[in-house]
């Protein structure tokens, strides 16, 4: 094993005296501004949020905390719900095969999922593009292209598998992202808050797939642009005004007729509002955070497909700290 | 006095939208300027509020207190004979008379639809969650609302604006009828194409006690989106404050 980790319980008591403080998926010593290092899902993770503790080790952090109770609230189970929760943890670039895990899962639920989103499903047919099975296939395309570019034992083939999954993600990324523009979700009153995370968290579920296959084929100017690039869609996305969604979900819902009201302006939805947004600025920050990984692996001088595959073999724990070097320069 | 109070409060912070609701409400043609909509809307309310023999000695169209029209609303929906304990010169507030009305109508529309067999309320949920269907309202919407009515459980659809989901339902107009009071037109009109000379006169001579009665067909509703509106600005602090 060549990836130096520490279990993040190491550092909690630093965290939670207030010494050190996380940022998406870095840890900060507050004094210094100095990186610690970053936090990282492995290998062995399987159970996915909000059922069972993804951090029982740093779940005790009143931000996590707070979350995994939004999440538990917003019932993000099952179907894409479990995808979303995943990208909207999701640790790193490469904790994209968790991701890619869930997606796996999904299939069969198509019917199940189209339930639970069907605002969204009314959406997507308003805009006359009833697709969102085959988008969900695609994605699930781009995952499996992707894990086996991981796995894959042929060195000459894993490359091609890579560069697949980066074109299908790539695709899936801009359709979501342009849907969910259209849609406009956060300020629609027949999208509830949690349709609306939803459809934020598919677009940054294929945003986190196609960096990871780019971080795999290990191109890193390419990297580096892409990044900025979902970096941007998703802080634009995620940057909506509380009370402007309010009042805006509340005048739709009188301009179509007042019986619209009854299901969708309801007591608890600024509380709604307010944790879906809490879900997107973590998720804003932890991709804000990804470029710290990928200098990581630059300087341990291995790469990054060994990084990951390293990293898939870790059993326990499940999230790991990897600290950064002692030169401060590197770290910053 | 009232010049300035809550009426006027609530107008000041209220969007297009529910300008337009209210307008529409107190059957005011909708101008583009705000400005002009409001006071039309406030006069109209004040208007509807008041008794109207009393009306045609008010010099001030803004004489009528809100506290006034929400004590006559309120006891309006007070249940059985007599009136609530609210008086005007008692210590209780405004707002506590709009919760005891936004309660009131929810307990109304539980009662009447307790009243309806299963097999009608599974009825009116089909023909309601049509006249919705036809409207546009998505499915998942629709199948809430009618979960409600089939359940009989109006606190589902959420406090305050269960009272005024069905409101301009054709489906539950019996309801509204019985909640909201009808206007004397409906009931000269309903005597006429119903009843013989004898009773068309037994009805016009409740129309004419009836007269001086407020028109609660316009100020039910009306109080009832300014209690919205209130809702409303509080839900949106509470967005400032997250």
């Amino acid at each position: 094993m060549s990836i130096p980790f520490d279990v993040p319980a190491e550092f909690l008591p630093h965290v939670l005296s207030g010494n050190y403080v996380r940022y998406g998926a870095i840890l900060k010593d507050v004094s210094t501004g100095q990186i610690v290092g970053h936090l990282k899902e492995v290998g062995g993770l399987t159970t996915g949020l909000p059922g069972a503790a993804i951090f029982p080790q740093l779940v005790q952090s009143a931000q996590l905390a707070h979350i995994q109770q939004t999440l538990n609230a917003l019932k993000l189970v099952a179907t894409v719900g479990a995808v979303a929760s995943v990208a909207s943890l999701g640790v790193s670039i490469a904790g994209f095969a968790v991701v890619a895990h869930k997606l796996r899962r999904i299939e069969g639920k198509i019917d199940q999922l189209a339930n639970e989103l069907g605002c969204i499903r009314d959406c997507i047919k308003e805009l006359g593009t009833n697709s969102d099975a085959l988008t969900l296939a695609k994605i699930d395309v781009a995952a499996e292209q992707l894990n086996l570019a991981i796995t894959s034992s042929d060195e000459t083939r894993w490359r091609g598998r890579a560069e697949e999954a980066i074109l299908l993600f790539s695709q899936m990324r801009r359709l979501n992202w342009r849907l969910f523009n259209l849609l406009d979700p956060w300020n629609r009153y027949d999208v509830p808050p949690k349709a609306a995370l939803e459809l934020f968290s598919r677009a940054c579920t294929c945003s986190l797939g196609q960096l990871e296959a780019e971080f795999l084929v290990g191109d890193s100017g390419t990297l580096e642009r892409t990044w900025a690039q979902v970096l941007d869609e998703s802080r634009q996305a995620a940057n909506f005004n509380l009370k402007e969604a309010y009042r805006s979900r509340s005048d739709g819902a009188i301009r179509r007729g007042l019986a619209f009201q009854t299901a969708t302006i309801t007591e608890d939805l600024p509380a709604r509002l307010s944790a879906s947004k809490l879900i997107a600025d973590e998720t804003v920050a932890r991709i804000d955070t990804l470029k710290i990984e990928a200098e990581y692996v630059r300087r341990l001088g291995i790469t990054p497909r060994e990084y990951v595959r390293e990293l898939q073999q870790i059993k326990e724990p499940n999230v790991v700290l990897l600290p950064c070097q002692k030169d401060p320069a590197s770290c910053v | 006095m009232p010049e300035g109070d809550i009426i006027f409060q609530r107008l000041e912070a209220a969007t297009d939208a529910e300008t337009a609701e209210l307008c529409k409400i107190l059957k005011i043609t909708k101008t583009n300027n705000p400005g002009v909509d409001k006071t039309h809307i406030i006069i109209e309310l004040r208007k509807a509020a008041g008794n109207s023999v009393m009306n045609l000695f008010r010099r001030d169209p803004h004489a009528l207190p809100y506290k006034r029209i929400l004590i006559d609303v309120a006891d309006k929906l007070h249940p059985g004979f007599g009136w609530t304990k609210y008086k005007m010169g008692d210590d209780s507030t405004e707002e506590q008379l709009e919760d005891e009305i936004n309660k009131r109508i929810l307990e109304r529309w539980q009662e009447e639809l307790e009243k309806l067999s299963p097999e009608e309320r599974e009825q009116k949920a089909k023909q309601f969650d049509e006249e919705l269907r036809k409207k546009g309202v998505p499915a998942a919407i629709r199948e809430t609302i009618a979960g409600a009515i089939t359940g009989a459980a109006v606190g589902a659809l959420g406090a305050n604006y269960a009272a005024l989901a069905l409101f301009y339902s054709g489906t539950f107009w019996g309801v509204y009828a019985s909640v909201f009071g009808v206007a004397t037109r409906f009931l000269i009109a309903a005597g006429a194409a119903m009843a013989g000379i004898g009773l068309l006169v037994g009805i016009l001579f409740a129309a004419v006690f009836h007269l001086p009665t407020p028109a609660y067909q316009k100020t039910i509703p009306a109080v009832l989106v300014l209690i919205r509106i209130r809702f409303r600005l509080k839900a949106e602090k509470q967005c400032e404050e997250d």
